[in-house]
């Protein structure tokens, strides 16, 4: 079909490469000492550490091993949970420890100790310490006779106080910032690197490694948010949280649609919602030479009056807050359609005939547009082409 | 008060003259920022160059420079990166204008456009300057030359 405008490939060379963790052979291991990393946190730039230590220098503080947690074999009985310095128990939780019960996992209990007796107030491993009980009153601990579950010891890591607030603050800092998250990156590189290294065949770490490889043969490396090394450079993507409930077909789909079209860019949360919605959401095949000629104009589009996807995203969230303000009566945050709603309104006003997905009929309500809060300086670009190619038709 | 959105912004490199740090920034006014690093620095700056377009292109184009010399950006604090060289990399002005003509080039962004040689490099914190939104709106030509 005739479209005003045609899909331009960049040609912007690529100057970074990724360094891809997770393309390994069985038996590449890597492996740091401590005091590897302890060059890495030295490093001059680290200035809020360099504070830190500078600030105790300053006030003469400093600490001895005996303040160290002390550790003990307890009895279940001799453990306390405070149920207003705990949270509630989780019971669906309990059972998926059970479930997939394996002893090497277990951690230790942290508790504060009263002074003088053998009481121990669990500050974390509630559920830890529950399942153990559990399981010993099922009989499923082999030394421990199940009517004697409460007698069961169980690993302890604890302080001696009376300060009931230290136990308080103990629970929050091990849930809160002492406790760094898990990046979902982590789990994906563990369950890539557990089938890759360990030939370990679970089904959940074979989809993993399945879905690596896919990102991989299309130039596409998932990375750790805050990679330093890696950050930045086209083809990177750090949205694992998106592909994670993605099916491989559609996952292909996208990778191949950033390969095409935007390899010179990183992968961005916005184009991955849009290639996962013109997937999804289509009306018709879309291995078909039809669809790609669509493909074709819609990142056309993109390209000519938003410059690229991550650009998109931006204009989308501010005319869906303006948009959702005058129809909703306050402002909310970007409806994961609402670019792709955008630029299938602006194809159908370019003369786009291919039959698009029906996204392109949502927001439109008491008599707005969510099109027209898009920048004027755009919508005035699109008119000179809708203009331009009535002219010379 | 509602944000004023402009449509079009400027891109600037920089090369401090009490430091010789090489940077870069967005800015909407280049006039009023020039003077913001005089006034912060005690000294007389310039800015290298200046690139006028699309508000669109122009913030992509300060992504593209943090993402492709990520690793030369000073990083202070050990937690963010900053829009300044470490002089260490011993990047040039020059490189770093190449960096951005040849994306501008190869996108392409036909509608980014840099300052005429005639009126580079920008200094025009202490008098009244030509380089204005509306005169370069009005007459690109005149003060503008197109990349590639």
């Amino acid at each position: 079909m005739n479209f005003p405008i045609e899909w331009v490939p960049s040609t912007t060379k690529q100057t970074r490469k990724v360094v891809n963790q997770l393309d390994r052979d069985p038996n590449e291991f890597y492996v740091k000492t401590i005091a590897d990393r302890l060059k890495e946190v030295n490093k001059p730039n680290n200035q809020g550490i360099h504070d830190a230590v500078e600030d105790y220098y300053k006030l003469g503080t400093s600490f001895s091993i005996k303040q160290l947690p002390q550790h003990k074999m307890v009895p279940i009985k001799n453990i306390l949970i405070d149920e207003d310095i705990q949270r509630e128990m989780d019971t669906m939780h309990i059972t998926n420890i059970v479930k997939g019960f394996d002893p090497r996992r277990v951690n230790p209990i942290f508790a504060v100790k009263e002074p003088n007796k053998e009481v121990y107030h669990c500050t974390d491993g509630q559920h830890t310490v529950v399942t153990l009980a559990k399981l010993a009153q099922a009989d499923l601990i082999d030394e421990v006779e199940h009517e004697d579950w409460d007698e069961m010891e169980v690993d302890v890591l604890y302080v001696e106080t009376d300060d009931r607030s230290f136990a308080r603050e103990h629970f929050a800092f091990i849930n809160g910032v002492g406790k760094k998250k898990i990046d979902e990156y982590d789990n994906h590189k563990q369950r890539v690197l557990s089938y890759r290294l360990d030939n370990n065949n679970k089904q959940e770490y074979a989809l993993a490694a399945d879905k690596q490889t896919i990102c991989e043969d299309a130039g596409v490396y998932p990375i750790k948010a805050d990679d330093q090394q890696n950050s930045g450079i086209p083809g990177t993507l750090t949205h694992l949280n998106a592909i994670k409930t993605i099916k491989p077909e559609c996952l292909t789909f996208m990778v191949n649609f950033h390969d095409k079209y935007w390899k010179s860019e990183v992968v961005d949360a916005g184009e991955m919602g849009i290639s996962r919605l013109l997937y999804q959401k289509a009306n018709t095949p879309t291995d078909t030479p039809e669809y790609e000629e669509f493909l074709d104009h819609i990142n056309a589009i993109i390209k000519t009056f938003f410059t690229n996807p991550a650009q998109l995203r931006t204009i989308a969230s501010d005319a869906y807050s303006g948009y959702s303000k005058d129809v909703f009566g306050a402002s909310k945050s970007v409806h994961d359609t609402a670019a792709l709603n955008i630029v299938l309104k602006v194809y159908q006003k370019l003369g786009g005939t291919f039959s698009v997905p029906d996204i392109v009929l949502s927001h439109k309500d008491n008599g707005k547009d969510l099109y027209n809060y898009i920048s004027p300086s755009i919508k005035k670009k699109i008119n000179k082409v809708i203009k331009d190619g009535k002219d010379s038709a | 008060m509602e944000k004023i959105q402009h449509s079009t912004r400027f891109l600037y490199i920089i090369q401090t003259s009490h430091s010789n740090t090489l940077g870069f920034g967005v800015a909407t006014n280049p006039q009023r920022r020039l003077q913001d690093y005089v006034a912060h620095s005690a000294a007389k700056q310039e800015f290298y160059q200046l690139y006028y377009g699309p508000k669109s292109d122009i913030d992509a184009l300060e992504t593209y420079i943090k993402n492709e010399w990520m690793p030369y950006r000073l990083d202070i604090n050990g937690s963010w990166k900053l829009e300044w060289f470490d002089p260490k990399h011993k990047k040039s002005c020059q490189a770093l204008e190449q960096l951005i003509d040849d994306k501008i080039k190869g996108h392409p962004m036909p509608d980014v456009r840099k300052l005429a040689d005639i009126y580079a490099p920008f200094k025009n914190y202490y008098s009244k300057s030509d380089i204005t939104k509306v005169n370069l709106d009005h007459d690109p030509d005149k003060y503008l030359q197109k990349i590639g």
